[in-house]
């Protein structure tokens, strides 16, 4: 009788059978990156569309960034993806630490490994959570049954954040610095992803002498260098270039797919990032780099294939989270704000980047250069390097917040706008809270313990 | 001795007339039948009788049976009296009484019932043109809510017994037939099954097989299902062979039904208007901006041709259905063995063109008496049919499309200078896809088959007297095909797109394998006590796979197969099994006809639940007192019956997914090319039983021999632990089933309590009754149900749903029904721009930090949309000036007042007629065909109601603004719901029944002819096409029940149909 009532699955292999060998824990782990490829899309819209390098074209239905129009049922507060994220890498570092005691093929190393890219996902999702909704539950827990609390309310930044440091920590210990593949040097986790994060996470957390510190690992590193300027638009066409860092991989031949073309086909340049562009005669990043004027200045970076007028014919660039020059500028903002030759070597920094493109390096930024300029000249310099690689917005809040110059972000989001939004657009981020998304309605109704954000309540 | 052949001819005493179809038949000294025969058309027969000390009975309908002594005669000549009408009602009542009640495992009488149950003969049924079983039943039993789903050939139909119990558990009952449980529901029930053509298991079940139907209500009649049975059980009895005559019949039926009544729509000219001005009001005013374009008559535009035209979408997808059914029965047998065989072929054409659906039925039903201690029976049924569907991938369905297409678009090509061209015609994107509804019914092959076997053979053993021993073992095989084909002219794509020519194939398989042991004891224990005990136990093994295969790009529309295709191919398959074990016990105790007993015990292990919660028992208790046998009461003379029942008991359901507890890691995610595994579901190990509890309280009453029947019942219906799919946050990781996102993840658990709780009422009254045989008679009949409905307890006390539907978000709430409706307050429409302001509780106006200007109507949110001339007035019920959440209200509630059917039968001499009314009242519904026909706000066509809206401002008026993508006037509000109380005159039928002299003309044994005219009115105040609302819930959600989404709605039909006898 008891034998003729337990029946099991077919098509899925059941909680009790997995997580035995080897192979189970690279399945998991792929599983996790399987997870991060949806998230090109939240990445992209929290970190580019608000800010003021892009506009939607008018018939498109993601106008609401554009206008800083947030209800709390827009699609742009769905937090289900990082989440997603999170939710397998929990599983992932839960259960992989005791495969090695069950297949003696699977070191202590190699679980270490896994456990340390699980580690770095679940930091890297956390990081855009807290940068985009500030307070956010922090879930540490696998949902493996129905005895883990699902209601889980929302944690501190500050909490979600040494969260983030501690599991960086471990990782950079753990992780591989390279991979037998050279594509998965540039698309897994590797000690150069987890030192570039970890000075992002620093940077914003204004703690310059530890950012600059990890990114010195990265420029240290000898697995990236800088591409040279006639091959800089090979760095999205051709992916993984040199100077990558971690990118999440798609390749429309294996069916793995985004939606990046299709979603910068509908925004347009803004004339403030065009200005930058003309007014610095940037032939390497500009026209038919960055943009193509065909009509109207459409992005280009996921678009083409090359800089004429090839096309890529599906879905499919990379999506970079972190490549060198994003690295050094970052690394120059941190020294920016230390001692005086901290400042020289910042300035050293920004014009590494300037003149890999064959721009005219500014000679005025050394130990003298008030900190601010330096601030000013590196975030424009990112706008021409990193424009629609999902930065902007996080550059203007990090930068308003840490400064405290709230108008340093609230002037450049106006500015973006047209003359008669620019009124209304100032109103609706003036107050800072606002910078921060509200919590989605639907995530609300589900957690009764979830409290919306301030600015929205 | 050696056999004896007798002749002889039976006449009629008074008119001197042979009579055909006498039954004669050979008794023994015990009355026990030893052989049979029928009188010829002459009144001649003939019979080889076995022993001439056995006598003979000659027994015919409307006449006396006469029994004669054989002694040493060879020829025995019989004149039959005519029945007077009084032994006629005493044949009628005496049939009443020893009425036997199926409960599946054994027969109950009706006099000695405890339980609630309510029983339905299927000659009440006949002349009744349903198209499937289910249908039929539709306000015949108190309590039982049956909504047709729409009034397309083969829909499903929606039953509550006694009200929602369920959440997630599912509400629809078990059937039964013939003793053994089937597969009633569609293989796929998820949003995206009901897309394509499927098979509704119940719809192959040919209606003219059924003897008759017993609706088991409450928990004791219910309790030996246990663990199936908390939704109720609806028992079908098939006809068997009767002893000693054969009977063949051939019934013949053709119906119309005419096209289903559409919704007037703006004409295109009218459209053009209405969308310039929704454009314009959102701030478009560009006359070259491609969305202005097309409505501004420029002809110079590209385009310009196909925006001139007036289509009536709605007139070329419709036609008049026709359907034709066709059912053979051959019955009869002997003392050893009876059969009952029928065949039945449907073919039907549905109301909209390229619909319809085609049946086959087989049914042969034996009984075999080996020997007076061995009996065999088998039933074995096999049905096969195909239903074709418009596949309409989540647009709407082709009566909502039919009406929202915009009517300036052409149906089929033009050139420039406005000549037609022949191929359809196709300009993707206006409406998203699938912009020619037309082209789409024509050209998209949608289709299944279905084949369907039902053997079942039982074995009965007496081992002592009153000892018997029974064995059933059963079968329940479907399988089904789908086939769906999407060519270039129906979606309007181009080869080189991934979706060109796409092929879907699929194969469902379902079988069910049942063993029933039974050991049941029933004598008389003491000359006033009666016992009736019953020991079983049953195994159940469900199986079910599935095989699903899609490519696209076949090279040709003409090349609809899998390997035919170009690319993108993609399959899958899946296999599960469930496994039920139960054993149970019952006693019935009955003493001197005056007080009954019953205990029922029953208990279940599932394969669907794990660890503690794999087992659970199901206890029922019952008792009933007839006070018309105590011997106070027995001296009134008008008083036939009066019986008090009372009972209680616990019933089950675990109506989830295989699996579900057990958690599960899947294939499917890859990255760089490696395959990824993750989890699919948490482990719910505290998962465990819904369980129901009723009580239940009843009367029957009976008086003047029966003229008069009431059956009254009580009851309160109490679900505990309900099954619930608990949307889960998604910062909790858990993912949403296969797709392994976690956007709408959920997790099964059991929490809250539902009651339901009401009265039924049962009236049958005999109004005229026939003195005798041709006289004028009147029955009719009247039941009416009451369920109040109350989510009675739940965690949290509210539980707010993401699914929404017409902007009605959606909440379940403790103290509320299922199927609460909360939204904004709708007031009427601003005149003009200053009207919009805000005010506070008194009704001043609200101004401003300045003190100068008022303060703005929002919508949502302080920064959020401002109202204006021609929006929609809401309630703002705290005065802040803005219309949100807060705002919202309980605005409706879908669950019925009262429900019920009142049916009338007349008869005179060889007429019939009768009618049935059908009802319900005090529901509410969201007309979501009004909502999607009068917001205004995208590329659809709108309903000619719009030609009323605000255009300029002062204008008073009812109807709001056209706003071009604006949520502004669409919010879930009072504006879309409505009453929809309705009465419906269901079927009017005339009969007539030919003559004899004139049918044994024509070598027949009887004629009859009938006409029906079925949905003729209904009588209501709902405004959309039809009042009959589906009332199972939208997607997942318990809440959003009673929403018109635009299903087929039922028309008029007319049938004509013949019986004839051989």
């Amino acid at each position: 009788c008891k034998k003729y009532l337990n029946q099991s699955p077919e098509n899925s292999l059941t909680g009790d059978d997995f997580f035995k060998t080897e192979a189970d824990a690279n399945a998991a782990i792929t599983g996790v990156y399987d997870a991060l490829q949806a998230c090109s899309d939240e990445f992209i819209t929290w970190g580019e569309f608000r800010a003021d390098l892009v506009s939607p074209l008018s018939n498109s239905d993601i106008t609401y960034l554009y206008y800083q129009l947030f209800e709390n049922n827009r699609v742009g507060s769905v937090w289900a993806a990082p989440y997603n994220v999170i939710g397998r890498a929990n599983t992932v570092i839960e259960k992989v630490p005791g495969i090695p005691a069950l297949d003696n093929r699977f070191t202590q190393e190699e679980s270490n490994a896994i456990v340390g890219e699980a580690l770095f996902l679940r930091a890297l999702s956390y990081f855009y959570l807290v940068r985009t909704f500030k307070e956010v539950p922090l879930v540490l827990q696998p949902p493996s049954s129905d005895a883990v609390n699902f209601m889980v309310p929302k944690a501190g930044a500050d909490s979600v954040l040494d969260q983030i440091e501690a599991d960086l920590a471990i990782a950079e210990r753990d992780v591989l610095v390279q991979f037998g593949k050279p594509a998965e040097t540039r698309g897994r986790v590797t000690k150069g992803a987890v030192n570039a994060l970890q000075t992002d996470v620093y940077l914003w957390r204004a703690k310059y002498k530890e950012a600059a510190a990890a990114a010195q690992k990265v420029l240290n590193n000898s697995t990236y260098a800088l591409v040279p300027a006639e091959n800089w638009f090979n760095i999205f066409s051709q992916k993984n270039a040199t100077e990558s860092i971690f990118e999440i991989q798609y390749d429309y031949q294996l069916s793995e797919l985004n939606s990046l073309r299709g979603i910068s086909g509908a925004f347009l340049m803004n004339p403030v990032l065009f200005s930058y562009f003309d007014g610095e005669k940037d032939l390497v990043r500009g026209l038919n780099r960055t943009y193509r004027e065909a009509g109207s200045r459409t992005f280009w970076k996921y678009t083409g294939l090359t800089t004429d007028n090839i096309e890529r014919p599906t879905n499919d660039p990379n999506f970079i989270i972190y490549r060198l020059p994003d690295v050094m500028l970052m690394c120059a903002e941190a020294l920016a704000h230390l001692g005086p030759d901290e400042k020289n070597k910042a300035g050293e920094l920004v014009n590494a980047v300037r003149e890999r493109v064959e721009l005219d390096p500014y000679d005025f930024l050394d130990n003298n250069a008030p900190t601010g300029l330096f601030i000013e000249l590196i975030i424009k310099e990112r706008a021409m390097e990193l424009a629609m690689e999902g930065k902007r917005w996080f550059d203007l809040v990090r930068v308003a917040t840490n400064e405290n110059q709230p108008d340093f972000l609230i002037s450049r989001v106006v500015a973006g706008r047209t003359v008669a939004e620019r009124a209304q657009i100032r109103a609706r981020i003036i107050d800072p809270r606002g910078w921060y998304l509200p919590i989605h309605r639907d995530e609300l109704n589900k957690n009764p313990r979830l409290e919306q954000n301030p600015y929205y309540r | 001795q050696t056999p004896v052949t007798i002749k002889g001819r039976v006449t009629d005493k008074v008119k001197g007339q042979a009579i055909d179809g006498v039954t004669v038949v050979e008794v023994n000294e015990k009355d026990r039948q030893i052989n049979g025969a029928n009188t010829d058309a002459n009144g001649n027969y003939t019979i080889r009788v076995s022993n001439t000390a056995n006598r003979l009975r000659f027994s015919f309908i409307g006449f006396e049976s006469k029994t004669e002594a054989i002694g040493e005669r060879s020829a025995i000549n019989v004149q039959l009296v005519r029945d007077t009408g009084q032994s006629m009602s005493d044949v009628v009542v005496l049939a009443r009484r020893n009425d036997q009640v199926s409960n599946g495992f054994g027969n109950t009488s009706r006099r000695d019932l405890i339980g609630a149950v309510s029983s339905v003969k299927g000659e009440v049924l006949e002349h009744q043109p349903a198209t499937s079983i289910d249908q039929m039943l539709q306000g015949r039993a108190a309590g039982v809510q049956i909504v047709t789903n729409s009034g397309d050939p083969g829909a499903g139909v929606d039953i509550r017994i006694r009200g929602a119990g369920s959440i997630s558990g599912g509400n629809e009952p078990l059937y039964i037939i013939d003793g053994v449980p089937i597969i009633s529901t569609p293989f796929d029930n998820s949003a995206n099954g009901q897309n394509s053509a499927r098979i509704n298991p119940i719809a192959d079940i040919n209606p003219s097989d059924i003897e008759r139907f017993d609706i088991l209500k409450d928990a004791n009649a219910a309790a030996i299902y246990g663990a199936r049975a908390a939704n109720g059980v609806i028992i079908i009895t098939t006809k068997r062979g009767k002893k000693g005559r054969t009977d063949i019949t051939l019934n013949s039926q053709f119906s119309m039904q005419e096209a289903p009544p559409s919704i007037p729509v703006l004409s295109g000219s009218e459209y053009k208007v209405m969308r310039l001005e929704a454009l314009q009001n959102a701030g478009n005013i560009n006359p070259s901006s491609p969305e202005l374009q097309p409505l501004v008559d420029d002809p110079s535009y590209s385009a310009y041709q196909y925006y001139q035209n007036n289509t009536d979408w709605m007139k070329a997808l419709k036609q008049t259905g026709f359907a034709q059914v066709h059912n053979l029965s051959v019955s009869g047998g002997g003392e050893a063995m009876r059969y009952n065989f029928s065949t039945s072929y449907t073919d039907r054409k549905g109301s909209f063109i390229n619909t319809g659906n085609k049946r086959f039925t087989t049914r042969f039903n034996l009984d075999y008496k080996v020997s007076d201690k061995l009996r065999f029976s088998a039933n074995i049924s096999f049905a096969r049919s195909k239903v074709n569907n418009h596949a309409n991938y989540g647009q709407g369905t082709v009566y909502f499309l039919g009406h929202v297409r915009s009517s300036a678009l052409p149906i089929y090509d033009i050139d420039v200078n406005g000549d037609p061209l022949p191929n359809y015609f196709s300009l993707p994107g206006v409406h998203g896809g699938m912009d020619n509804p037309v082209a789409f019914a024509n050209t998209v092959g949608n289709d299944a088959y279905s084949t369907n076997l039902k053997p079942n053979i039982r074995a009965e053993l007496d081992i002592i007297k009153g000892l018997k021993y029974i064995s059933n073992a059963s079968l329940d095989y479907i399988g089904e095909n789908g086939n769906t084909y999407f060519p270039p002219e129906a979606t309007g794509l181009i080869w080189n797109d991934r979706s060109f020519n796409r092929v879907d194939t699929r194969d469902y398989e379902r079988m069910q394998m049942i063993l029933d042991n039974l050991l049941t004891y029933s004598r008389n224990l003491t000359p006033n006590l009666k016992g009736n005990f019953v020991l079983g136990n049953t195994f159940n093994t469900f199986n079910s796979s599935q095989l699903i295969a899609s490519a696209y790009a076949s090279a040709s529309g003409n090349l609809r197969t899998l390997g035919t295709t170009g690319g993108n191919r993609q399959l899958s398959s899946s296999r599960t099994t469930e496994t039920i074990v139960s054993v149970f016990a019952k006693a019935d105790l009955i003493y001197n006809d005056r007080y009954g007993f019953n205990f029922t015990v029953r208990r279940d292990g599932s394969s669907k639940f794990g660890g503690d919660h794999k087992y659970a028992n199901f206890p029922s208790i019952g008792g009933y007192w007839r006070a018309s046998s105590e011997p106070f009461l027995a001296k009134l003379p008008f008083l036939t019956d009066l019986k008090f029942r009372a009972s209680w008991g616990q019933l089950g359901n675990s109506g989830i997914p295989n699996y579900a507890y057990i958690s599960q890691f899947v294939a499917g995610g890859n990255y760089m090319g490696n395959n990824g595994v993750s989890q699919r579901n948490p482990a719910l190990n505290s998962l465990r039983w819904e369980t129901s509890e009723s009580t239940n309280l009843g009367m029957d009453l009976d008086l003047f021999k029966s003229r008069i029947v009431v059956t009254l019942d009580l009851y309160e219906k109490l679900t505990k632990d309900l099954l619930f799919n608990l949307p889960v946050p998604s910062s909790s990781g858990v993912v949403g089933g296969w797709n392994l996102s976690n956007t709408n993840a959920s997790i099964l658990t059991n929490l809250g309590n539902i009651s339901n709780r009401g009265v039924e009422l049962d009236v049958m009254v005999n109004a005229i009754r026939a003195r005798k045989a041709g006289d004028f008679e009147w029955t009719m009949s009247f039941n009416v149900g009451r369920n109040i409905n109350k989510v009675t307890s739940l965690p949290g006390g509210t539980l707010r749903l993401t699914e929404n539907y017409a902007n009605f978000g959606s909440q379940v709430k403790e103290g509320d029904a299922l199927g609460t409706y909360y939204g904004l307050v709708f007031k009427g429409v601003y005149a003009t721009d200053g009207d919009a302001v805000v005010r506070d509780a008194k009704g001043n106006t609200v101004y401003e930090l300045d003190g100068l200007n008022p303060r703005k109507m929002r919508l949502l949110s302080e920064t959020g949309d401002t109202l204006k001339g021609g929006d929609a007035i809401y309630e703002d019920f705290n005065n802040d000036g803005i219309i949100n959440d807060q705002d919202r209200v309980l605005i409706g509630n879908a669950n019925p007042d009262f429900f019920g059917g009142f049916s009338n039968e007349f008869r005179y001499k060889n007429f019939g007629f009768k009618f049935f009314i059908q009802f319900q009242y005090g529901n509410d519904v969201i007309n979501g065909m009004r909502y999607y026909l009068e917001r205004m706000m995208t590329p659809d066509n709108q309903a000619i109601t719009t030609m009323k809206r605000w255009r300029k401002q002062g204008d008073v008026t009812g109807m709001p603004r056209a706003l071009n993508n604006d949520q502004r006037n669409s919010q879930g509000s009072t504006r879309w719901i409505e009453d929809g109380s309705y009465a419906r005159l269901k079927f009017v039928t005339l009969n007539y029944t030919f003559p004899k002299t004139w049918v044994q003309k024509i070598k027949l044994k009887g004629v009859d002819a009938f006409f029906t005219a079925n949905d003729l009115f209904a009588l209501t105040s709902y405004t959309g096409a039809d009042p009959e609302i589906s009332i199972s819930s939208f997607g997942n959600n318990p809440a959003l029940i009673g929403v018109d989404r635009g299903l087929t709605p039922r028309s008029r039909g007319f049938t004509l149909g013949i019986n004839a006898r051989f």
